[in-house]
């Protein structure tokens, strides 16, 4: 007896993020034998994009492929659990798995969407999108002065400490990035770096692509499950998907950084695209405005609070000691592959 | 096949069954939806309902189709049309088949004024039909003309079809909007030749403007057609411009051109607030018809997926291991077919998205397959016997039987068919325009003051870079 | 226009005239949202342009504006006629057997649809409106629960509207008689 489950992403089956999700549902498939099967449906194929959350506690899906920072309109404290802009406190991926895992977060996690949001929902996280580029720009830019006055293509929280910065943020589909890029509507755009970049078409329309940003650095996206669904699991099927969820987070997380350098390669040698280290002074920017609009919404979202409180609590011991062990990437790289200057 | 997915083609066999017998399809296809649906897959269809129809309420985009109807019935009622119309006969008066040429050609321009088809047909009925009657045009060829040209409304853009299809084909409305006007121009130009032609090998089908009737002082026509069409053709390039040009989205330019046409009218001295009350009235009934029938057809179209069923037919469709081009004349001769019997709202959110699958599966561009649906959609409203503009045509004219009419919409069905042929041996027909668009992005130079500035980034230290020189504390 | 013609029981006349009448009345009012679309997204437009100072709120603005249009102005839609059927056969039938299909449709189809969305519905905005839900499609935030209201009060609307349409439709099909005929509209 196969047990079907129906999940549907927030992307559409053309970004490689879906990959992931289609990666995760072979592993199912294989370690179970055939016994539990996952029916993986692109963006819009039973529900819109956006409405998987609600959809997958009502079990229109038994389960979906998405990204938390999608529901801060249901409460601002969803942007933490895909680690938050700036990691959150300096964490990289291995510090949010690790406050996830070791530091109480995914228990927040279950608890921010079954009693904050009163959600039947279990989750676990899955697709580690990022680092994501800062973006693309139809000019160079070296200073917070020179953003403002821009129109950006930005969403979210991001967007959010963009406008607070005094730049203009305008939402848009993604099949409209590109068209109005061309047409002027927009000067910069973030999508999300890298093969996805190209794939839409960036490098065609803009030249000037900016990184690291600090808005994605470390982004997790979710999988989320029905808790019905869930409960009427067997354990077994339990663990199969726990371990095939942890083992699609970190095979992908690894194909995800050797796709986008080669992406970076064809970019510059073949597109004529100049990749340009994002000005300090714009990253700290960034990061002062975030911990502003962090610190106004923790003092009037207890949930909010105590969920940074516990990143911070996580991030004070963990990121410190790491400086002090692990060798700064740029010495090693820089060594080895010196920059030209 | 699974039990799910057979489940959800019975329910298509019905939705055929039930819309042939003439029940209103939104509501239609919600009950079926929610039926089958909790037959395949429970209680929960009801959700799915709901998440479909309060996304579609967030998609931005589409507030272009009540901006655009609502831009399309204020330039009617500014009287744009009547003035384009005289400005052409006045000029085009000593011609042979004058009238035909002055009807389409007013609807050509007429059709980058407006999104949907009923406006320019009910106008040009009223304003030609009696002045091609009294000039012994042959009457047949003249509903023919006047219908034709009317539905070029629908396909040369701005136009609310290609806006709903965008997303179907996730493919950009301005992308679509593009690639409409080479086939759109392409149509009025083959019209113009058919109807020129048969005119002057027999001139009793479409005399020249009767002589006493002409007007001779080249000023006064000047005047009259500048004054006609200076302005409207004004408010297109504000419109279209904005999108194509590169200002604004769709949506924007619409509200643009809604706002222009009204200062158009209040210009023209035609605006009253009756007259807005209609147009607002108006507006509002038009994009609820076709905003809700794509919102049912949606949750039609997500419990067909949800029940499997959609996948089984790309499957099996792709499994018929056709050739792309035999595969793309099957999908368009379907489509074709469908179009018979249906409106184009129900052909594109309800069966395109079924046909999507295939083609892209297959690599077919889908700007130019998107620009051939349009193109055959359209002639979907010249196929009797049920073919809308007809009925507008019909409702204005009560002088021309059906089937003169009927008579006359074939002939031009003949050529639309023509044009799809010509679009499908050249495609760059469509894909010339957008196509160049992309290609003057892609090929620009970085200028020099950007390059000092590109140097001197290149040097900056970076945060990292300090970091690890002189770790500093926060 | 509906010609309401004579010879009918004046109690189902006097109902059918004060739904249609209502219908007409939230329809006109419902018909102005267009005036604020319009309004917003040309001033988007302007103020990018010519005072380099995009709006925050049109975005949501346009999208709700929109969206409320066509889902309330469907009770509307539905008085005048305008939802679209297939006239292949249909100009062809009796005004009989026209009024049993359409008797047959509003109680099988279209009552039964419309009352699920309504419950259902009303639950999602009840929810919105409990967890305080704001739009996260920009910045400004707007708060979500007004906008989720318009699902329901659509089916709301549409119900009431169904009643006089289903009356007009089983005196069709008992009587043989058009209490009012409905032109097409245009697409
Ligand atoms: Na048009
Ligand atoms: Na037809």
């Amino acid at each position: 007896q196969t047990k079907v489950l129906k999940m549907q992403a927030t992307w559409p089956a053309s970004l490689t993020l879906y990959d992931n999700f289609t990666y995760f549902v072979d592993r199912v498939n294989k370690l179970s034998a055939g016994a539990l099967k996952i029916e993986a449906m692109p963006a819009g194929q039973v529900v819109p994009a956006f409405e998987v959350l609600d959809a997958t506690n009502k079990k229109v899906l038994d389960g979906a492929h998405a990204w938390a920072g999608y529901w801060t309109g249901k409460n601002k404290t969803a942007i933490l659990f895909t680690g938050g802009p700036g990691g959150t406190f300096g964490m990289d991926f291995m510090d949010v798995m690790g406050w996830l895992y070791h530091g109480g977060g995914l228990e927040l996690y279950n608890e921010f969407y079954q009693k904050e949001l009163k959600l039947n929902l279990v989750v676990f996280p899955i697709l580690p999108a990022g680092p994501q580029a800062f973006g693309w720009f139809k000019k160079p830019i070296q200073t917070v002065e020179d953003m403002k006055g821009m129109k950006c293509r930005q969403t979210g929280m991001a967007g959010e400490v963009w406008q607070a910065l005094g730049f203009t943020v305008v939402n848009m589909p993604g099949g409209e990035i590109i068209p109005s890029a061309q047409r002027g509507v927009i000067d910069c755009a973030e999508w999300v770096g890298g093969i996805e970049d190209m794939q839409l078409g960036f490098h065609n329309v803009w030249k000037y692509h900016y990184s690291p940003g600090l808005h994605e650095n470390v982004t997790v996206g979710e999988l989320v499950i029905n808790g019905d669904v869930w409960k009427e699991l067997s354990p077994q099927h339990q663990e199969i998907i726990k371990s095939a969820a942890n083992e699609t987070f970190l095979v992908w997380w690894t194909k995800w950084q050797r796709q986008n350098a080669d992406a970076l390669i064809e970019m510059q040698q073949k597109h004529g695209v100049q990749i340009l280290r994002t000005p300090t002074e714009i990253l700290l920017a960034f990061i002062k405005k975030w911990d502003e609009i962090a610190a106004a919404e923790g003092a009037r979202n207890p949930f909010f609070k105590k969920v940074h409180d516990s990143q911070k609590a996580y991030a004070s011991a963990v990121v410190p000691y790491k400086r002090s062990y692990f060798p700064p990437y740029s010495f090693m790289a820089n060594y080895y592959f010196p920059t030209e200057k | 096949m699974t039990a799910e997915a057979l489940i959800g083609l019975i329910m298509l066999l019905v939705l055929l069954g039930a819309i042939f017998i003439g029940v209103p399809i939104s509501f239609t296809l919600l009950f079926l939806a929610f039926s089958f649906g909790y037959w395949g897959m429970g209680g929960t269809v009801f959700e799915l309902g709901y998440f479909q129809t309060i996304g579609m309420m967030k998609e931005e985009l589409l507030a272009a189709v009540p901006l655009f109807i609502f831009m399309g019935f204020i330039t009617e009622q500014a009287g744009l049309m009547e003035r384009l119309f005289t400005a052409f006969r006045m000029l085009l008066a000593p011609v042979r088949g004058a009238l035909f040429l002055v009807v389409i050609l007013t609807s050509t321009v007429f059709a980058m004024a407006t999104g949907i088809v009923g406006a320019a047909v009910t106008v040009l009925g009223i304003m030609a039909s009696p002045i091609m009657t009294k000039a012994g045009y042959d009457a047949k060829l003249s509903a023919g003309t006047i219908t034709a040209g009317g539905t070029l409304g629908i396909l040369i853009p701005p136009s609310v079809m290609l806006i709903v299809m965008g997303p179907v084909l996730g493919v950009s409305v301005a992308d679509l909007y593009a690639a409409a006007f080479g086939p759109g121009f392409l149509l009025a130009g083959v019209y113009i030749i058919y109807l020129m032609g048969r005119s002057f090998i027999n001139p009793k089908l479409g005399p020249p403007v009767p002589k006493d009737e002409r007007i001779y002082s080249a000023g006064y026509i000047a005047r009259e057609v500048a004054v006609g069409t200076l302005p409207l053709l004004g408010l297109i390039t504000a419109t279209l411009g904005s999108i194509i040009g590169g200002l604004a989205t769709p949506t924007e330019a619409a509200g643009i051109g809604s706002v222009g046409a009204l200062i158009l009218a209040i210009a023209y001295r035609r605006f009253s607030l009756s007259g807005l009350q209609r147009a607002l009235i108006s507006t509002m009934a038009t994009s609820s018809m076709v905003l809700l029938l794509a919102v049912t057809s949606n949750i039609f179209g997500a419990v067909f997926a949800r029940l499997g069923s959609a996948n089984w037919i790309t499957e099996t469709m792709l499994g018929l291991q056709l050739p792309p081009s035999l595969m793309l004349i099957v999908v368009l001769l379907l489509i074709f077919l469908l179009g018979w019997p249906f409106e184009w709202p129900a052909i594109i959110l309800v069966f395109l998205p079924i046909f999507y699958p295939v083609v892209k599966g297959m690599g077919i561009d889908l700007i130019w397959f998107g620009a051939l649906v349009a193109v055959v959609l359209q002639t979907a409203f010249l196929s009797p016997p049920v073919a809308m503009s007809a009925y507008y045509l019909k409702q204005v004219v009560k002088g021309w039987s059906l089937g003169t009419i009927y008579a006359g919409m074939f002939q031009f069905m003949v050529l639309q068919v023509i044009c799809v042929g010509l679009m499908i041996a050249f495609p760059g027909i469509a894909t010339w325009f957008p196509h160049t668009l992309h290609e003057a992005s892609r090929s620009q130079v970085i200028p020099e003051e950007y390059r000092k500035i590109l140097e001197q980034q290149k040097q900056a230290p970076s945060l990292e870079d300090e970091d690890w020189l002189t770790p500093k504390k926060k | 226009m509906a010609e309401i013609t004579g010879g009918q029981p004046p109690a189902l006349l006097a109902i059918i005239r004060m739904i249609d009448g209502f219908t007409d009345r939230t329809g006109t009012i419902i018909s102005w949202l267009s005036v604020p679309l319009v309004l917003a997204v040309a001033y988007e437009v302007g103020a990018r342009y010519l005072f380099n100072a995009p709006t925050i709120w049109a975005y949501d603005a346009t999208y709700m504006l929109y969206g409320s249009l066509f889902m309330l102005g469907a009770a509307y839609a539905l008085h005048k006629g305008a939802h679209i059927r297939t006239d292949f056969f249909w100009e062809k039938f009796s005004i009989r057997r026209k009024g049993w299909i359409d008797t047959i449709s509003y109680l099988v189809f279209f009552f039964p649809s419309l009352i699920m969305l309504f419950l259902i519905s009303w639950n999602e905005f009840h929810y919105a409106w409990l967890i305080n839900e704001t739009s996260d499609q920009t910045p400004w935030r707007p708060v979500l629960w007004p906008f989720k209201f318009v699902v329901p009060l659509a089916c709301l609307l549409l119900l009431v509207q169904g009643v006089s349409e289903l009356i007009k439709s089983i005196y069709m099909a008992r009587t043989g008689v058009e209490l009012e005929h409905k032109e097409k509209v245009e697409i």
